[in-house]
């Protein structure tokens, strides 16, 4: 890498500024943050007013509040609160006091932090020594809970009350789902911390909070009198440049006066000459000669000076819109300006890159569009258009005038709804690599206010932190093979969970998700839907559940009916109610054409709806067509487990009679010479403990008093020798007991 | 979205590109009426002339758009679709003219509605090679490159 090509070190502006004491009057703030007559009652009685130690130790000032902070949050009652931290960002001048911030949770091993020593941010949050003294706390995307917004502020003797509104992170839809309010209460005295672990000696603030419902202790400590930063890796093709600077503007400075400390590397300045790029080929350039990679949580985006558009003549494109998007922006130095009487004659027919204010305004948009932001013309929230940053260029000139032409007329810094986005924007919308372009656009505030906890996460949701839930099928079938699915899931957590005990595709609390050779994405569930009481289990430390269930015919028909690689993943619900899903493993499945003549006539018998209907249903009902076809795969195929599982479905079926309750007659009698007969069949050659599975897997969903279960039970316990041994006798018990509910 | 234009001739297909940051020669149109084909580039200048070139596709090209137009049914299309150019990758309309009626589908340049990604997949190479003045595959003709 080559040397920081930075132009001004970022500290422009001081961490803490010369009003670092004395307020001089009482400040009241409204929902927009705008200051002005306003009444904001603070919970006064929770509010511990600092006692300051005069000559030394005075309030601050209201501009120290200004910039970006380390907010942890712990708490005197939650010993297993984990580690609560994250970004706050306030924005404290020009007469507005605007907090928003964003929460991340971490749990390692549930450490109990000490409310009076805030830890260090080391691992988790990321800064590079490039970053010298001011930093930004960035932690890991998966560990994002909620973000929050104040509704109103006041900063009256050093003392800042505001209330906010909590938007709470689904870690599964990753989107927000609901929200909440709450409050909290700094104290801001001049006392300078001056701990080990901080870059700078810096302002801290102590206070307290009410989120979710609980009061928490908070510690804010500044990191930096701008809001939010990031690292942007410049790469130049050959024989373009960088505009370094143009018109009194850089790059970083256009950021910088607009809160935002863009630190700038150029790096590369040979990337192969190509006269053409397309939108595939940047994204290759990026992938192959971005060097900054391994800084951690640092929120980094790369930009190419690159040569023309491939079928046009576009000065700049974010091209990155592959997960993870929005990382990569380029600017075209080969396109170039027409000879419109708006641009300054200088200008006029030059390429782009010969005009570095136009290419210092295209470089700036394009990074724009990486932390998602919009053209003022297609917002939903209108900003007007014009000549800040965001405008594309033609509108831009669109504004020029004879005394004012192209580029001098550009205005290099983002519209105030732009602004605003930038420094107060939750973190998914803004940080490259995250949500994609376009996200946040619309109103975060979905759901309604549910009570959750400083983690963000409601009792039932705690439990996505502890469970998993592991899927297995078999790798390869042929088509027309009777395939099975087992789901587990355990807790690895360190107290016992209470969660829903019914795994199965019926009761609406698992379903499996497919993707299928032709790249359709279908969900899956059982024919039948079930209705009843919430089942639980109290699953301890270590413990599990399972079940097996049968994919063969599902609410999609025949789930595997094609040739080629399936890729399948349960979704789990643990409490009934509840938002949270739990996915598992991805699990691959090759289902190909049947290869032998035994295969083929498998394949005949089963791929018949109504053979179909009676797998999933455990029973052929009063068709005879199906029965018999049940009948020959029984007894032609014993040692597979599609001819075990046609032949307990014969077993169930002619354990009691079935009548057709249209006409009100029994059109089917039961017969025992006939289900002993099957049992027989399904015993042969598979192992007692595959026969149970089997067995559960084709009865219908949550029958334990289907006949086959106590029949195969009744088998079991005879004298009669199984295969697999004891143990998978057993293990056939115990699959079986488990079923119909035996402790 | 369907008007009536009569003057247009029927079974005529136009795929539309415009470019927001960009200046000067900015929209390109492809315009395909059986195995005609014409190019035109338009400058935001009103002074600026229309660049346009003309020629024959291949009838095996002029297949295979009659056939990807076939499959599309314009009253199951939105004359929008997102926020098109909204990170400056140009917006491309669609125009489809059958029978006196004509219908417009606006959509990102690179992200076509799958209903007519193979309209799409056909016409927008024709136009990328023309601007970057390359060869155009399946065709009789060899275009005049833009200036």
């Amino acid at each position: 890498m080559t040397d920081d090509f930075e132009y001004g070190d970022g500290f422009e502006r001081p961490l803490i500024p010369d009003d670092f004491g004395g307020t001089p009057e009482d400040l009241v703030f409204d929902e927009t943050g705008t200051l002005g007559p306003h009444v904001l009652t603070p919970v006064t009685e929770v509010i511990k007013r600092p006692e300051f130690e005069i000559g030394w130790n005075w309030p601050c000032g209201l501009g120290v509040l200004e910039g970006s902070w380390n907010l942890e949050i712990t708490s005197r009652f939650q010993a297993r609160l984990g580690s609560l931290r994250g970004p706050m960002r306030i924005e404290a001048a020009d007469g507005v006091l605007r907090v928003s911030g964003d929460a991340y949770y971490s749990t390692p091993g549930f450490v109990l932090e000490r409310i009076d020593a805030p830890s260090p941010p080391t691992a988790a949050a990321s800064f590079i020594p490039h970053w010298k003294r001011n930093w930004y706390p960035h932690y890991p995307f998966n560990e994002y809970v909620w973000y929050f917004r104040s509704t109103g502020a006041s900063y009256v003797n050093g003392q800042l009350y505001f209330p906010f509104t909590r938007h709470l992170w689904n870690k599964t839809t990753q989107d927000f789902v609901s929200m909440d309010t709450g409050w909290m209460s700094f104290s801001c005295t001049s006392q300078i911390s001056r701990a080990s672990w901080l870059l700078q000696p810096t302002v801290k603030m102590d206070g307290q909070a009410m989120i979710g419902g609980q009061r928490h202790i908070i510690t804010a400590t500044k990191t930096s009198p701008y809001y939010r930063g990031l690292v942007v890796e410049v790469d130049v093709m050959t024989n373009r440049t960088w505009p370094n600077t143009a018109g009194g503007h850089t790059f970083t400075g256009t950021f910088r006066g607009d809160g935002i400390d863009v630190r700038m590397y150029i790096n590369e300045t040979n990337v192969p000459e190509d006269n053409t790029l397309t939108d595939s080929e940047c994204h290759a350039l990026m992938t192959a000669h971005r060097s900054i990679s391994s800084i951690g949580h640092t929120w980094r985006l790369w930009t190419l000076v690159g040569s023309r558009r491939s079928g046009s003549n576009t000065f700049g494109l974010m091209f990155d819109v592959s997960a993870p998007e929005r990382e990569g922006c380029v600017s075209y130095s080969d396109a170039t300006f027409d000879n419109s009487t708006l641009l300054e004659p200088a200008v006029r027919g030059d390429r782009l890159g010969d005009v570095p204010l136009g290419h210092l305004r295209t470089l700036i948009h394009e990074v724009g569009h990486c932390l998602n932001l919009y053209h003022p013309k297609a917002d939903d929230h209108n900003p007007p258009i014009g000549e800040t940053i965001m405008n594309q260029t033609g509108d831009v000139i669109s504004f020029a005038s004879p005394g004012n032409l192209y580029p001098s007329n550009a205005e290099f810094r983002f519209n105030e709804h732009n602004r605003t986005s930038l420094i107060h924007s939750p973190d998914p919308q803004i940080a490259p690599g995250w949500k994609p372009f376009g996200w946040g656009h619309a109103s975060p505030n979905l759901g309604v206010p549910a009570p959750t906890d400083a983690t963000g996460l409601r009792e039932t949701e705690r439990l996505g932190e502890v469970l998993e839930v592991k899927l297995d099928i078999a790798d390869t079938a042929a088509v027309g093979e009777f395939l099975t699915a087992t789901v587990a899931v355990t807790n690895h957590g360190s107290e016992t969970v209470t969660v829903n005990r019914t795994l199965n595709l019926a009761e609406g609390n698992l379903e499996v998700t497919v993707h299928t050779p032709e790249g359709e994405d279908i969900v899956i569930r059982d024919v039948v839907h079930l209705c009843g009481p919430e089942r639980t289990a109290e699953l301890g430390p270590g413990e599990s559940i399972q079940s097996v269930f049968q994919l063969f015919y599902t609410s999609a028909g025949f789930t595997f009916s094609r040739v080629g690689s399936y890729e399948l993943r349960a979704v789990f619900s643990p409490r009934r109610g509840s938002p949270l899903r739990l996915t598992s493993n991805p699990e691959q499945v090759t289902i190909h054409t049947a290869t032998s003549e035994d295969e083929s006539n498998l394949a005949d018998l089963t791929m018949d709806h109504d053979v179909g209907l009676s797998f999933a249903f455990g029973d052929f009902g009063g068709n005879t067509e199906a029965a018999e076809k049940l009948k020959r795969l029984s007894a032609n195929f014993t040692q597979t487990d599609t001819g075990t599982a046609a032949a307990l479905v014969l077993v169930n079926s002619y354990s009691r009679p079935f009548r057709d309750l249209g006409e009100g007659q029994v059109v089917r009698k039961s017969s025992t010479r006939d289900a002993e007969a099957a049992i027989d069949q399904a015993m042969t050659g598979t192992n007692a403990d595959r026969v149970a599975e089997i067995c559960t897997a084709v009865v219908a969903a949550s029958d334990t008093e289907a006949p086959v279960l106590g029949l195969l039970r009744q088998e079991l316990g005879s004298d009669k020798k199984t295969r697999g041994g004891k143990s998978a006798l057993q293990r056939a018990d115990d699959i079986l007991a488990d079923y119909v509910g035996d402790d | 979205m369907t008007t009536s234009d009569a003057s247009l001739a029927p079974g005529q297909v136009e795929l539309v590109f415009t470019y927001g940051e960009c200046t000067g020669y900015c929209t390109t149109v492809l315009r395909v009426s059986g195995m005609r084909v014409s190019l035109t580039r338009v400058s935001d200048i009103d002074t600026d002339p229309d660049q346009v070139a003309a020629g024959g596709a291949t009838e095996e090209w002029a297949a295979r758009v009659r056939e990807a137009l076939a499959s599309v049914s314009a009253e199951r299309l939105e004359p929008i679709y997102g926020k098109p150019d909204s990170r400056d990758e140009g917006a491309a309309t669609v125009r489809i003219i059958r029978d006196g009626d004509v219908s417009e589908h606006t959509y990102s340049a690179t992200d076509p509605p799958p209903q007519l990604a193979d309209l799409h997949a056909l016409l927008a190479p024709v136009l990328e090679a023309w601007v970057n003045g390359e060869p155009i595959p399946g065709f009789d003709t060899e275009f005049p490159q833009p200036r």
